[in-house]
């Protein structure tokens, strides 16, 4: 066991935006609760589980500075849908394990001010749905123009594709098209880490976004990567984003 | 009759069966295996049969489709006749 400390966080996003350098503290609370279902007759307290897991995030503290307010301002737009979350708590490298989530609901932020001390400020999110210990793919890192991570692949292992699909995440946070009209990502797969096919295919981006992509009953083989292209031609067109992929039921 | 693949979805791979037989021998990190010239299939667009011998794995998950191509030569157009 590898037991981590605050400065393993390699990120924490929330749809395109990212808090990791403002963030002081987070709870991250997910639950599979019971129900009690005992009849007349019995004499013991029977339970079932009515399979509705609830996640919640709390008690997260920031610091508070313009660029703070910023970001937390539109993350309290964002909430009109269901956003992603990636949370990198092992560290911003690939095949490190990271939660994520595409059920972010609701984002709260207040600001708090005392006398001799540095503004603070808490934002409180809602998730709705499971958090998935998702393999990071691709770790968050600015890069030019089209490439792939093939070279660099991840091996999850004998066991660790599998036969029904998975959920794949993707945060851009930073964007430059440079006169190109998008830029798509693509998380490949392979048996073999030598031929490569596309597996799942991230909505076209034209500005900074994020986006939780389900692929079901789709074969994810054991070697992951992924590819960017940005359409067009001409300029200079750079991106900062991360992947993450969690595979349904793994192979036993 | 012959045997044809087309990728179903986009796929990549060495450009040559020896650069697959390289890719297969070389750590990722070596200068031979940098050095391989890779191709890339389209979907809809035909794979070469070394790419699916070397990765059954294509037929088996349907990542490509197998079709057949009349061998047989095209007919012979008719001449337009002037009316």
């Amino acid at each position: 066991m590898t037991v981590r400390d605050s400065s393993s966080i390699g990120y924490l996003l929330t749809g395109p935006y990212n808090l990791t350098s403002l963030s002081t503290k987070l709870t991250i609370k997910s639950s599979d609760p019971l129900q009690e279902t005992t009849p007349f007759g019995v004499s013991a307290a029977e339970f079932s589980k009515p399979g509705v897991k609830h996640t919640e995030i709390s008690g997260h503290e920031s610091w508070y500075d313009d660029t703070y307010y910023t970001t937390a301002s539109e993350m309290v737009s964002l909430a009109t849908g269901e956003h992603v979350l990636m949370l990198a708590s092992q560290g911003n490298t690939a095949a490190l394990k990271a939660d994520c989530t595409g059920g972010l609901l609701y984002a709260a932020f207040e600001t708090m001010f005392e006398v001799g001390g540095m503004h603070k400020a808490a934002l409180e999110l809602g998730v709705s749905g499971a958090f998935d210990e998702a393999w990071i793919v691709v770790p968050l890192a600015s890069v030019s123009g089209d490439g792939n991570s093939e070279a660099s692949y991840i091996d999850m292992g004998a066991a660790g594709g599998g036969t029904t699909g998975g959920n794949a995440y993707m945060s851009c946070t930073a964007l430059t098209l440079s006169g190109r009209t998008n830029l798509i990502i693509t998380v490949e797969d392979s048996a073999d880490h030598i031929v490569w096919a596309d597996h799942t295919v991230f909505t076209a981006l034209t500005a900074v976004g994020a986006e939780k992509k389900i692929a079901t009953d789709q074969t994810v083989n054991r070697y992951l990567a992924a590819k960017r292209v940005f359409t067009g031609a001409g300029g200079s067109p750079t991106a900062t984003f991360t992947v993450a992929f969690k595979v349904n039921s793994p192979h036993a | 009759m012959s045997k044809r693949y087309r990728a179903l979805v986009g796929l990549r791979y060495p450009g040559s069966p020896e650069a697959l037989t390289i890719a297969r021998a070389e750590p990722i990190d070596s200068d031979a295996y940098g050095a391989i010239h890779w191709l890339r299939s389209e979907i809809g667009e035909d794979v070469p049969a070394y790419v699916i011998a070397g990765s059954s794995w294509l037929v088996e998950q349907g990542k490509v489709e197998e079709y057949h191509v009349d061998d047989a030569p095209e007919k012979p157009k008719l001449k337009p006749v002037a009316s």
